[in-house]
């Protein structure tokens, strides 16, 4: 059994992040491995360029080029599968948005919330509606509310944005980096990296004493989403 | 030119990754009775942040240590993979002969080799080279190659670099973008780690058989 606690970093913005979320909570709910949730803001664009949508759907602006395209719609077709299986919905965002006012709300709610359920029933609703496109992941009020609608202490959470939790993201966000963690989800158990939603089983078998082969990589397939709501 | 009765598995035998989904899908195709075909996708790894314009100091570093990451976590995962196939290294055999083994996959029509026994004939090779046999592992390929493969010997050279690059373009057609993937009643799974998802599919489509 390893004593290391196991870290996953996730960001709001990510489809696999999204359709992987609900699996992951099982590894504390039904392994009973207590997560520390840490949040990447992903710059998106420096990799995977920029674009933005109208409403309905037309590009209007973009600076991606043709194989950027290619992997991005690769990547929303392929999590739609995942996500429709759960009962969830997945909508394209219609622009490349900063997620990091809805790190610091992980933050803060992961030491605010009364009880891991609180905290669990936050990130699932700020994920469904995110996906909906019912949330906008830049606004403080709204992040807020939902705090206060998942019974978490909201008040001071704007002085923090302000001042302490953006250091605490920006600190954050270096050392992830240098640790090896470039994408979501990321499972760290202490010096060890595993990357993506495919290494759940990997990180349990990790988590359990490596005990028997290592098992093969696979995305989890299940309704889990629609099960935790 | 793709059946839509078949699955195709698309590999690059230079990769673990490949090696990997070579046994599972194979063993996969075994299970659920869907006949199989594999073909080779030899394609660098798409590196998406070549394609952004330069941008301010910054952003710059930023992409710098994320490549580093990326770079090192690849790393720790291929130790896995390797972990996974029970082998200390896939190094033993050149460049050429990788190519030629990749190559031979175009002529499975000729003389199909079933994918299981594939990978068993590979692994052979790989266990050999961990014995730092080197001569043993190129031995080993040559061997499965003359054995499953006869007319590449006559075929590989321009001609058979031209049906490479056709066969890439065609993939790509399809929305394959890098190996191994898993082409499946039309649709592109890109990694063996999509079996669970494949295998209800298969299940479903079974049951609607029946």
């Amino acid at each position: 059994m390893i004593d290391g606690k196991l870290k996953v970093c996730i960001d709001f913005k990510s489809p696999y992040a999204f359709v992987a979320h609900q699996f992951i909570w099982s590894i504390e709910t039904e392994y009973g491995y207590e997560i520390d949730w840490l949040p990447l803001t992903l710059n998106i664009g420096s990799f995977l360029g920029t674009a933005t949508k109208q409403a309905g759907g037309q590009v209007s602006a973009s600076n991606r080029s043709p194989q950027q395209w290619s992997v991005v719609k690769e990547a929303y077709r392929d999590a739609r599968r995942y996500a429709e299986h759960q009962g969830l919905t997945l909508k394209g965002p219609l622009k490349v948005w900063d997620s990091s006012f809805a790190s610091m709300a992980l933050i803060w709610s992961q030491s605010k919330a009364p009880t891991r359920h609180h905290l669990q029933r936050f990130m699932t609703t700020l994920f469904q509606r995110f996906w909906i496109r019912d949330f906008d992941l830049q606004d403080i009020q709204a992040l807020c509310a939902l705090m206060q609608a998942s019974a978490i202490e909201s008040d001071g959470f704007n002085r923090f944005c302000a001042e302490e939790g953006r250091q605490q993201h920006d600190a954050l966000q270096e050392q992830l980096l240098a640790q090896g963690v470039y994408g979501v989800p990321t499972f760290l158990i202490d010096d060890e990296v595993f990357f993506g939603r495919e290494q759940i089983d990997t990180v349990l078998w990790r988590l359990q004493g490596s005990v028997g082969p290592m098992p093969l990589l696979r995305y989890p397939w299940g309704d889990k989403g629609s099960a935790a709501i | 030119m793709l059946q839509s009765d078949h699955c195709y598995l698309l590999v690059d035998l230079r990769t673990a990754e490949s090696l990997i989904a070579l046994k599972s899908v194979g063993l996969w195709s075994m299970q659920f009775n869907v006949p199989l075909t594999v073909l080779p996708f030899i394609k660098p790894l798409l590196n998406k942040a070549k394609d952004v314009p330069k941008g301010a100091a910054d952003l710059e570093a930023y992409k710098a240590l994320r490549s580093e990451a990326r770079r090192r976590v690849r790393h720790m995962e291929l130790q896995r993979d390797m972990q996974r196939l029970e082998l200390a290294t896939m190094e033993g055999l050149d460049a050429s002969q990788w190519q030629q083994l990749n190559s031979a996959l175009l002529h499975t029509k000729d003389n199909p080799l079933a994918p299981m026994a594939l990978f068993s004939a590979l692994h052979a090779c790989f266990v050999a080279a961990t014995k730092a046999e080197r001569d043993s592992a190129r031995q080993a390929l040559s061997v499965l190659l003359k054995a499953h493969y006869p007319l590449y010997g006559e075929r590989f050279g321009p001609a058979v670099q031209a049906e490479l690059t056709s066969l890439s373009d065609l993939l790509e057609r399809e929305g394959v973008l890098s190996s191994p993937s898993i082409w499946f009643q039309g649709e592109v799974y890109r990694g063996a780690a999509h079996l669970p998802l494949l295998s209800a599919r298969a299940s479903a489509l079974q049951r609607s058989e029946w």
